[in-house]
C-alpha cells in the first residue's frame, strides 16, 4: 500500500490548514438550517396552520422542485424538513466540492505538494487525504445537523437519517469531485464542473420530484430524499449513495494512475493569443473579470425572484386561513397581505443583491493588493479613471443582478396572480432599491479610496442592514439607528409607493461617496496594506 | 543635457520604517544605468516613487523633466515599467495581457510584438495562472518593450530568466540604446550589469552610497596585484596605499590604492619582476565592499 503513504499526516496537515474553514461551514449550514426550522416551528403551531401549509404550499409544483418530495407535511416534522432541505443539501454540496478541490488539484496546481511528494508520500496519499479531510467535514456537518434537527421538532431517528443522508451526499460529491481533479489541471475548472454536476443533478431531481417518476434516482439528491424523512423514514436508499462512493473512489484511483502529477486528463484549454476587441481600457477589463459573477448572481437571483413571486398567491390564501400568520409577514396596517409580502421579498431580495455590490466594488481591490493595479497604473492611465472605470462596472453589474430579481419576481408573480399589472407592480418595487445599493458601492469605495486595508467594512455595513431590514421589526432598534441603513430610506414598496425624492437622495449620497472615494484614491500611495 | 531622471534627498516613511532616507539619483538619456542594493535596500520603492505610486515624504524627483506624482499621466506615455514580481490576472492569457496593456497606450505594433514572442520564446495562449515566474516576467517584458517609449524602468527584470533569455534580454537592451532610449535597470545579477551598463548607483538602507562609471568606481578602489619577484619585498609593505601584503615562496599579495600603484610597481621592478598579474576589483568585490563598510561614502 505504498502508494498511500503518508496519508494520515496529509490528514493532519489538512485539517490543520481548515481548522477554522471546515467549522465555519459547519456552524454556518447547520446554524442556518437550525435558525430556518425553529422559525419554522414557532410559526406552525396549530393543527389549522399547518394544513394550510399542506394544502397550500405543498401543493405547488414549483416549491416541490426547490425542497423536495413533499413528506409528512401534515406534521411540523415534515414542514421542518421541507424548508430546510434546500439549505441543507446546496450547503453540504459546496462545502464537499470546494474542500475536496482545495485539498487536491488547488495543492497540485500551486506546487505545494510537490515538495510533499518528494518525500515519503504515495502517489493517492493526496486524493486520499483530500477525500477523508472532507469526509471529516461531512460526518461533522451531519453530526450538527442531527443535533440541530432533533432540538427542532423532529424526533432524534428521522434527524438522525436526515443528517446520514446529507453526509452521504457530501461524500458521493467529494468522490465526483476527486474524479473532476484527475481530469483538469485547474482547480478552478474542477470545483466548476463539481458545482455543475451538483447544480444538473439538482434539476434532474427537481424534474424527477414534480413528475413522480423515477428520474429522481438519476441524482445523488434523489437518492438521499428519498428516505422520505419524517414519515416513512427508509434507510435503505442510502446504500445507492454508499455504493457510489466507493465506486468513485475506485475510479478516481483508476484515472490518477493514467496521469502525470500535475497534469490532468483532459488538456487545459488554451486562452486566446490575442485579445478580443472588448479587452480594452478599465471597463473592459473590469467587465471581463466581473462578468462570470455577474451571470451566477442574476442566475441565482432570478430564480429566487421567481420562487418568491410565485408563492405570494398561496402566501395570502394562507393567511385568509390562518391569520395569526400575518404576525411572520410584519402584515402593516391597512395594508393587504400580498403587498406585505411582496414589500418583505423585494427588501430580501435587494439585501441579498447587496452581497453582489459589496463584492463588486470592493473586488478592485485585489488587483491592487497582488500587484497588477502596478502594472496598469504604469501606463498612460489617470487613477481617477481608473477607479471610476471600476466602479461604473461595479454598479452596471448591480443594476444587472437587480434587475434579474426583478423580472424573476414580476414575471412569476404576474404568472400567478393571472395580472400583468401585478407583475409590473412587483418589478417597479424591486427596482426601487436600485439606489441604496449604490449607495452601498459609494460607501466602500470611500474605503478603497482612503482606507484600502479596511475592506471588511463594506460587508459589516451590509450585515448591519440585513438586521435591520429583515429583524427591525423583531428588535425594534431606535429610529436614527434604523436610519443609518440606506435600505430604510426606500419606501417599504409595494405597500408604500414609490417616492422619487428619497430615491434621488439616495442617488446624490451614492454619487458623493463614490466621488469622495476616488479624490482619495489619487491622494494616497497605491500598492502598499 | 537634462537629466532622464533626477532624484535629490528622497525620503518615504511607512508608518515608523524609513524606506528611503535622502537617496540621489541621476540617469543620463541615452545611457543604461545599473541600480544596484541589496535586498530591502529601497530600489522598488524609489521606482515606485518614480512611477508615481508612492507620494515621497520628502526630497525632489524629476522624471524627463516632470513631476511624477502630478503629471503621472503624461509622463507614462513616454516611459514603460517591468515590476520585479510580475503578477498577472490568472484568468486571461498572456497575449491578452499583453494587448490590453498596449491598447491602454492606445495600441502596439502587432510585428514587434510578434518578433518580441518569438525572440522571447513566450506561448501567448496560455492564462497566465499556468506561466512560471519567468514566463510572466516574458509578458511584462514583452508588453514593455512594444512600446515606443524614451525611457525603460526595469525592476529586477531578469530574476526569472534563464540564461539563454538572459542573454535575449541584453542584446534587445543594446537595440533599445541603439535607437537612443534611457534604461534604469534594477538588478541582483552583476554580469549583467557589468555587461550593459554605463554607469551605476549603490544604495543601502535608502541612501546613495556610492555612483559613477563602473571605470570611476574602479578607480576608487583597489586594484589586487600578484608578482613573483627575485628579492624579498619588504621594501613594499612600507609604502602608502598597500592592503593586505602577503608573501610566500617568493609570491606577494597585496591590493593597492589607485594613488599608490605608481610607487608599488616601481619599488617593484627594482625587486626584479618574475611575473605580475594585477586585475581591477570585480563588480561583486566592489559590491560586497560598499555594503561592509555600512554605508559609508567611498
Amino acid at each position: 500500500m505504498s502508494r498511500f503513504a503518508g496519508t494520515a499526516a496529509l490528514v493532519r496537515l489538512a485539517l490543520r490548514r481548515d481548522r477554522l474553514r471546515i467549522p465555519l461551514w459547519v456552524l454556518g449550514i447547520a446554524g442556518l438550517v437550525y435558525a430556518s426550522g425553529s422559525a419554522v416551528a414557532g410559526v406552525y403551531d396549530d393543527r389549522a396552520s399547518i394544513d394550510a401549509y399542506a394544502n397550500l404550499v405543498g401543493g405547488s409544483p414549483m416549491t416541490v422542485a426547490f425542497a423536495g418530495p413533499p413528506v409528512g407535511l401534515h406534521t411540523l416534522a415534515g414542514i421542518v424538513v421541507y424548508e430546510t432541505s434546500f439549505t441543507a443539501v446546496v450547503g453540504v454540496a459546496l462545502m464537499a466540492v470546494m474542500t475536496t478541490t482545495r485539498h487536491t488539484r488547488a495543492e497540485e496546481e500551486s506546487g505545494r505538494s510537490e515538495l510533499l511528494r518528494s518525500t515519503e508520500v504515495g502517489r493517492h496519499a493526496g486524493g486520499l487525504a483530500g477525500l477523508v479531510t472532507c469526509g471529516i467535514a461531512c460526518v461533522a456537518l451531519g453530526l450538527a445537523l442531527w443535533a440541530a434537527l432533533a432540538s427542532t421538532a423532529m424526533s432524534v431517528a428521522a434527524a438522525g437519517l436526515f443528517a446520514a443522508g446529507m453526509t452521504l451526499l457530501g461524500l458521493v460529491l467529494a468522490a465526483v469531485t476527486l474524479c473532476l481533479a484527475q481530469l483538469f489541471t485547474h482547480a478552478r475548472t474542477a470545483t466548476g464542473a463539481g458545482v455543475a454536476f451538483f447544480a444538473v443533478g439538482y434539476v434532474v431531481r427537481a424534474a424527477g420530484d414534480v413528475r413522480e417518476d423515477w428520474l429522481v434516482w438519476l441524482s445523488p439528491v434523489g437518492w438521499v430524499q428519498a428516505t422520505h424523512v419524517p414519515t416513512e423514514n427508509r434507510w435503505w436508499p442510502l446504500l445507492v449513495p454508499l455504493a457510489a462512493t466507493v465506486l468513485l473512489v475506485w475510479l478516481a484511483v483508476v484515472l490518477a494512475e493514467r496521469r502525470d502529477f500535475g497534469g490532468g486528463l483532459l488538456p487545459a484549454r488554451p486562452g486566446r493569443p490575442h485579445a478580443p476587441w472588448s479587452l480594452t481600457g478599465t471597463v473592459g477589463l473590469a467587465w471581463r473579470l466581473q462578468r462570470g459573477a455577474v451571470l451566477g448572481w442574476s442566475v441565482g437571483l432570478l430564480l429566487g425572484g421567481a420562487l418568491t413571486g410565485g408563492l405570494g398567491s398561496a402566501m395570502q390564501d394562507m393567511v385568509e386561513e390562518n391569520p395569526t400568520l400575518a404576525e411572520y409577514l410584519t402584515v402593516t396596517e391597512g395594508a393587504s397581505v400580498l403587498d406585505s409580502y411582496l414589500a418583505t421579498m423585494v427588501l430580501i431580495l435587494a439585501l441579498t443583491t447587496g452581497g453582489y455590490a459589496v463584492w463588486a466594488a470592493g473586488h478592485t481591490g485585489v488587483d491592487e493588493s497582488d500587484g497588477r493595479l502596478e502594472l496598469l497604473l504604469a501606463g498612460p492611465l489617470d487613477r481617477r479613471r481608473w477607479m471610476l472605470g471600476e466602479l461604473f462596472v461595479a454598479g452596471a453589474g448591480t443594476v444587472v443582478v437587480l434587475l434579474a430579481a426583478a423580472v424573476g419576481i414580476g414575471v412569476a408573480h404576474g404568472a400567478v396572480t393571472d395580472d400583468a399589472g401585478e407583475g409590473w407592480r412587483a418589478f417597479t418595487a424591486q427596482l426601487a432599491y436600485l439606489p441604496a445599493l449604490l449607495v452601498l458601492v459609494g460607501l466602500v469605495a470611500v474605503v478603497r479610496g482612503w482606507r484600502p486595508g479596511w475592506s471588511f467594512v463594506g460587508w459589516v455595513v451590509l450585515a448591519f442592514c440585513f438586521v435591520v431590514g429583515w429583524l427591525g421589526g423583531l428588535l425594534q432598534p431606535p429610529e436614527w439607528v434604523a436610519d443609518l441603513s440606506p435600505f430604510s430610506h426606500v419606501p417599504r414598496v409595494p405597500v408604500d409607493r414609490v417616492a422619487d425624492p428619497a430615491l434621488a437622495g439616495l442617488l446624490l449620497v451614492a454619487v458623493a461617496l463614490a466621488a469622495v472615494g476616488v479624490v482619495g484614491f489619487r491622494r494616497r500611495d497605491v500598492g502598499v496594506g | 543635457m537634462d537629466s532622464a531622471i533626477s532624484v535629490a534627498g528622497l525620503v518615504k516613511r511607512f508608518g515608523h520604517v524609513t524606506a528611503l532616507d535622502g537617496l540621489d539619483l541621476e540617469v543620463v538619456p541615452g545611457e543604461v544605468h545599473g541600480f544596484l542594493g541589496p535586498n530591502g535596500a529601497g530600489k522598488s520603492t524609489t521606482i515606485r516613487v518614480l512611477l508615481g505610486l508612492l507620494r515621497a515624504d520628502a526630497g525632489r524627483a524629476t522624471l524627463l523633466g516632470g513631476d511624477p506624482w502630478r503629471d503621472a499621466v503624461a509622463l507614462h506615455r513616454r516611459l514603460a515599467y517591468v515590476p520585479g514580481e510580475v503578477s498577472l490576472w490568472p484568468n486571461l492569457s498572456g497575449g491578452e495581457v499583453i494587448d490590453l496593456l498596449g491598447r491602454m497606450r492606445g495600441g502596439l505594433d502587432l510585428r514587434r510584438r510578434q518578433e518580441l514572442l518569438e525572440r522571447f520564446e513566450l506561448d501567448p495562449s496560455k492564462k497566465c495562472r499556468s506561466y512560471s515566474k519567468g514566463n510572466r516576467q516574458k509578458v511584462a517584458l514583452v508588453a514593455a518593450m512594444c512600446a515606443d517609449v524614451e525611457l525603460l524602468l526595469l525592476d529586477e527584470p531578469t530574476s526569472g530568466l534563464d540564461p539563454l533569455m538572459e542573454a535575449e534580454f541584453q542584446r534587445l537592451v543594446r537595440e533599445e540604446l541603439t535607437r537612443g532610449r534611457t534604461v534604469l535597470l534594477s538588478s541582483h545579477i552583476l554580469g549583467e550589469v557589468e555587461a550593459l551598463c554605463d554607469r551605476v548607483s549603490i544604495i543601502r538602507d535608502g541612501r546613495t552610497v556610492s555612483s559613477g562609471s563602473l571605470a570611476e568606481l574602479r578607480r576608487r578602489t583597489l586594484t589586487t596585484l600578484v608578482a613573483h619577484v627575485r628579492s624579498p619585498a619588504d621594501a613594499v609593505a612600507g609604502l602608502p596605499g598597500v592592503v593586505g601584503l602577503t608573501t610566500r615562496d617568493g609570491e606577494l599579495r597585496c591590493q593597492v590604492e589607485s594613488d599608490g600603484l605608481d610607487r608599488v610597481l616601481s619599488t617593484l621592478a627594482g625587486l626584479g619582476i618574475d611575473s605580475l598579474v594585477a586585475h581591477p576589483p570585480t563588480l561583486e568585490e566592489l559590491f560586497l565592499r560598499q555594503y561592509d563598510e555600512g554605508g559609508a561614502p567611498v
